[in-house]
């Protein structure tokens, strides 16, 4: 067994709670006199820092440190409450502003669809009287609708009404505004 | 070991009236600590109040990876280190550890008193993380896994950190 590997032992065996030698060295400690002296050495060590008497708090500091400890959380708290205020003082300045900015870029940007939903289908007296009048205009069942309004307000412009039925003022707007006879 | 060493809490208390709770249960042994890393009582008293307030703003980083003594430590080792570094100094203030007691001693008092001083005159003047790992094994009880965690550096690091520290105490010792 090496003197170095003993006393490097001895080293990490040292706490606060004194010098814990395990067994397989004992035999070594006790033949080797530069590993005894080593150790006396450590323990000696040990005992003058162990003298140090435990270091506690007296009783004035330890008010005075839970007095500072809990004025600086609640200044700290408190401040953090103010930087929250400040936010929240802020959504309006900004969130106004923003999100009339973004309606104003939607309404510039976004191309408007078609607020048509739902069309019904032309029955087959309807249909017969567009391909009589247009002659075969295919199978889009919107483009048949606004023929058929159309050539209904031609006859009649009070069925044309009737003919649209379920649909909105505004659908029967955009369906007389992008289609018109003269593209069949 | 200290009691409190054992003890892993999963979070750090959220109430304040627990929280002063666990201010009592830690605040000797990172007083202490933080007493042998600056040598000065005031600053240490500082210190410590700087890391449970710290500790309190960021409890919800706590994950319970570490027990909570570690987690404050490493808070308390931090706030010393920043302030050495603030200072720029590499020995602190230790001529207020003059004032700290001692254990008494009747028999051989002289020649233990001799002993003491000479050590107490070494520890303040090592290297800050060999001081350290010195402080958190010998009077911490520490495991180097904790005191590597702590010191933010590998195990076998925080183990030099301490042998050489031990070497240079031990030296001081028989050479003066």
């Amino acid at each position: 067994m090496k003197c170095k590997e003993v006393q490097n032992r001895i080293d990490f065996a040292l706490t606060g709670q004194g010098v814990e030698i395990p067994e397989e060295f004992r035999s070594h400690l006790e033949t080797c006199g530069a590993c005894s002296a080593y150790l006396e050495q450590i323990e000696e060590l040990a005992a003058a820092l162990e003298s140090q008497a435990e270091i506690t708090l007296s009783p004035e500091e330890e008010l005075l440190l839970h007095q500072e400890i809990d004025r600086q959380i609640d200044a700290s708290e408190a401040e953090h409450q103010e930087r929250t205020l400040r936010w929240v003082r802020w959504i309006p300045r900004i969130a106004i502003p923003a999100v009339a900015a973004a309606a104003l870029i939607l309404t510039i940007f976004i191309p408007q669809k078609s607020p048509v939903t739902e069309v019904l289908n032309l029955t087959d007296d309807e249909l017969a009287l567009v391909y009589y009048n247009l002659g075969d205009i295919g199978d889009d069942a919107l483009v048949q609708k606004a023929a058929f309004t159309q050539i209904a307000q031609e006859i009649d412009p009070l069925d044309a009404e009737d003919v649209l039925e379920g649909a909105s003022d505004e659908e029967i707007r955009w369906l007389m505004n992008n289609l018109s006879m003269e593209s069949y | 070991m200290p009691d409190s060493q054992n003890r892993t809490e999963a979070k750090i208390p959220n109430s304040r009236e627990e929280f002063s709770e666990f201010v009592r249960q830690h605040q000797n042994r990172v007083f202490a600590f933080l007493m042998r890393m600056t040598g000065n009582r005031e600053t240490a008293l500082d210190l410590t109040q700087d890391t449970f307030v710290a500790a309190y703003e960021h409890r919800a980083a706590f994950r319970g990876e570490s027990a909570a003594s570690t987690w404050l430590f490493q808070i308390a080792s931090n706030k010393a280190k920043n302030l050495l570094k603030k200072l720029q100094r590499e020995t602190p203030l230790d001529d207020q550890l003059e004032s700290a007691p001692t254990a008494s001693d009747p028999e051989g008092e002289l020649q233990q008193k001799e002993l003491v001083s000479k050590v107490r005159e070494k520890l303040p003047r090592l290297p800050e993380k060999q001081r350290e790992a010195f402080v958190l094994r010998f009077y911490e009880q520490m495991k180097f896994n904790d005191i590597a965690r702590i010191q933010g550096c590998s195990v076998s690091a925080a183990k030099t950190n301490y042998a050489e520290a031990l070497k240079k105490l031990r030296r001081h010792l028989l050479t003066t």
